[in-house]
């Protein structure tokens, strides 16, 4: 029941936090909005790997290969957006995929250390080959998203594409969750050495969760391309992913709603105060002590007391 | 199975910690239909053997065989659907789900072993039913009826190891690894638990093989023991011959008993 509750109530906050800037129609809440969404979506991949109980600091890295990807492809070869959307999820699904098998090995402390090292592989990669991500210049003019020829200018187009792709990855995480992939996740936290005792291949659930979070990563790193039309490399750098994962701690690292929630409270900020930004950091770290202190599950720990999304049915 | 092949077959196991050679060139076979004890002192390197037998670590040398084929080097999860099962040292239980659902996932998660196992859902659907029923008729077995619909987490420790060893069987294990069952438990669970025991080798067909320090237990239940210290095997035996054994004697019960 409460479930059900909780799931009408997801819908009902997507749609407002559609409608509301449409309905306001002013370009600054549209721009807030698709802010949120895509620091959501980045969010939400994050949370994919708290869920196996694994910290990666490698997915803002992943969030900048799909968006070079989703932009060299458009811009320098021509595919049309849809189709460079999705690659922009498959080509870092395939790296993580390739590499999984050697970081997932380790946990803790050292899985940390060594996506945390990837990640900054990673953009080194986009700063030093300069012919072809442009080094520190980034890369410019790329074009903009366009969905069955029409081409979303408008920030309130582009808004809505944003919002569609956030609630489709969430209802497939929810959707997968549900199922036998949400036992065997819970598991893997819970008590790995049991549940490889009872037949499953640990290594390979964590690689895969790991490519899934990759993908999902690249998908907002294609949306942050299209939309502002300018990358460069210092936006996919370690802070990235401690701003997901502030976002996560913030809205509820239990529930798949929290990073949503907490991109909806923490990713306007920047943009409203502007000339705090450099206190940001400060912020969000005295933020990060009192909810650590006061609120250990987030904001939706508040809200949706011992409700966890997609554990066990 | 035909009677020559053994059910498990170990040659020359060796694995170090850094220098501690926690498992030195051990050798043994396990015939079928056996409940065999493996027993030593602290440190003896019991666990560690279990480990490398259910693939939990990888041996330095050596090789394993279940059922005549090598299974060294192989990853936990395969060797546990070749049909090894082992039941943990510590009550190991999933939290937040009754004891009917435990041995229920239990029987089921080796059919979702691998990630693209998810997609094959027919037969996935199948899989469930049967374990379902599994579950109904284990329940009865480990006399864990009474206790189906409550959280696993809220049962009495005896209990907890019990469904330990359930869980283990609902995969089907042809040969099951015990590590300390009785460890933890008051005289009557760990009356409860050897006869658990001696039912799953004589009811069900399941070999045994146990680490236990309750010697009374050990030298009661099984058909053969091994004895190792610091690494190595010192007896091997039926255990009223074992027990005789002045190594064995020696180093487990120390100097001063020796006849
Ligand atoms: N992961 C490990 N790292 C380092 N040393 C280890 C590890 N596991 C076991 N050892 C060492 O190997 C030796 C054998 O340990 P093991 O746990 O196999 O003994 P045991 O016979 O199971 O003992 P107990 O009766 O106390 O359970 C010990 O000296 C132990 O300290
Ligand atoms: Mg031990």
């Amino acid at each position: 029941m409460i479930r059900r509750w909780s799931f009408v109530l997801s819908v009902a906050t997507l749609l407002a936090y559609l409608l509301i800037p449409l309905l306001i129609n002013q370009i600054f809440y549209t721009h807030l909005a698709i802010l949120i969404g895509i620091h959501a979506i980045l969010a939400v991949s994050v949370y994919l790997m708290l869920k196996i109980g694994q910290l990666s600091l490698a997915q803002a890295g992943f969030m900048g290969i799909g968006a070079y990807a989703s932009a060299l492809l458009t811009r320098d070869v021509g595919i049309p957006f849809e189709a460079a959307l999705l690659l922009a999820g498959v080509i870092p699904a395939l790296i993580a995929g390739a590499v999984g098998p050697l970081l997932m090995r380790t946990k803790g402390v050292h899985f940390v250390l060594l996506t945390f090292a990837f990640g900054e592989v990673i953009v080194l990669t986009f700063v030093e080959w300069t012919s072809l991500f442009g080094g520190n210049n980034g890369i410019s003019a790329i074009p903009p998203a366009s969905i069955l020829g029409l081409q979303l200018i408008a920030p309130s187009s582009f808004l809505i594409l944003t919002v569609i792709m956030l609630s489709i990855i969430l209802l497939c995480c929810h959707v997968a969750f549900a199922g036998d992939l949400g036992v065997v996740v819970e598991g893997l936290e819970r008590n790995e050495p049991l549940q490889s005792s009872l037949g499953v291949n640990a290594l390979a659930y964590r690689c895969l969760i790991f490519s899934g979070s990759a993908f999902i990563a690249g998908l907002s790193g294609s949306l942050y391309a299209h939309y502002l039309s300018f990358i460069s490399p210092e936006a996919f750098g370690f802070w990235t992913t401690v701003n997901a994962l502030i976002l996560n701690v913030i809205g509820g690292a239990q529930f798949l709603m929290g990073p949503f929630l907490g991109a909806l409270l923490l990713a306007p900020l920047p943009e409203i105060f502007r000339e705090w930004v450099h206190y940001q950091r400060v912020l969000y770290g005295v933020a990060l002590l009192l909810l650590m202190r006061g609120l250990p599950q987030g904001f939706l720990g508040l809200i949706l007391p011992r409700l966890r999304w997609g554990n066990n049915r | 199975m035909s009677n020559t092949v053994p059910r498990l077959s170990v040659r020359d196991l060796r694995r170090a910690f850094g220098g501690i050679i926690a498992v030195n060139n051990v050798s043994f076979d396990l015939a079928a239909d056996h409940i065999t004890g493996l027993i030593g002192p602290n440190g003896a390197g019991k666990t560690t053997v279990f480990n490398l037998l259910a693939g939990s670590l990888a041996p330095n040398s050596g090789t394993i065989a279940f059922e005549g084929k090598p299974i060294n080097g192989l990853n936990a999860s395969t060797i546990a659907r070749r049909g090894i099962a082992r039941c943990f040292q510590s009550a190991a239980v999933f939290r937040n789900i009754t004891v009917r659902d435990h041995i229920v996932r239990a029987g089921y998660l080796k059919a979702i072993g691998r990630p693209l196992d998810l997609l094959k859902r027919r037969s996935l659907a199948g899989y469930k039913k049967a374990a379902r029923d599994r579950a109904e008729e284990l329940l009865d077995f480990l006399e864990l009826r009474h206790a189906a619909d409550r959280d696993a987490a809220t049962l009495a420790y005896g209990h907890q190891k019990i469904l330990g060893v359930g869980m283990a069987l609902a995969t089907q294990p042809r040969l099951l690894l015990a590590d300390e069952p009785a460890a933890g438990l008051n005289p009557v669970e760990t009356t409860e638990m050897t006869e658990l025991l001696r039912r799953i080798r004589y009811d069900r067909g399941i070999d045994v093989l146990l680490v236990e320090h309750d010697l009374r237990l050990v030298m009661k239940l099984c058909d053969r023991i091994i004895a190792l210290n610091a690494g190595t095997i010192i007896a091997d035996g039926p255990p009223n011959i074992v027990r005789n054994d002045e190594a064995f004697i020696t180093a487990y019960l120390g100097a001063d008993h020796a006849p």
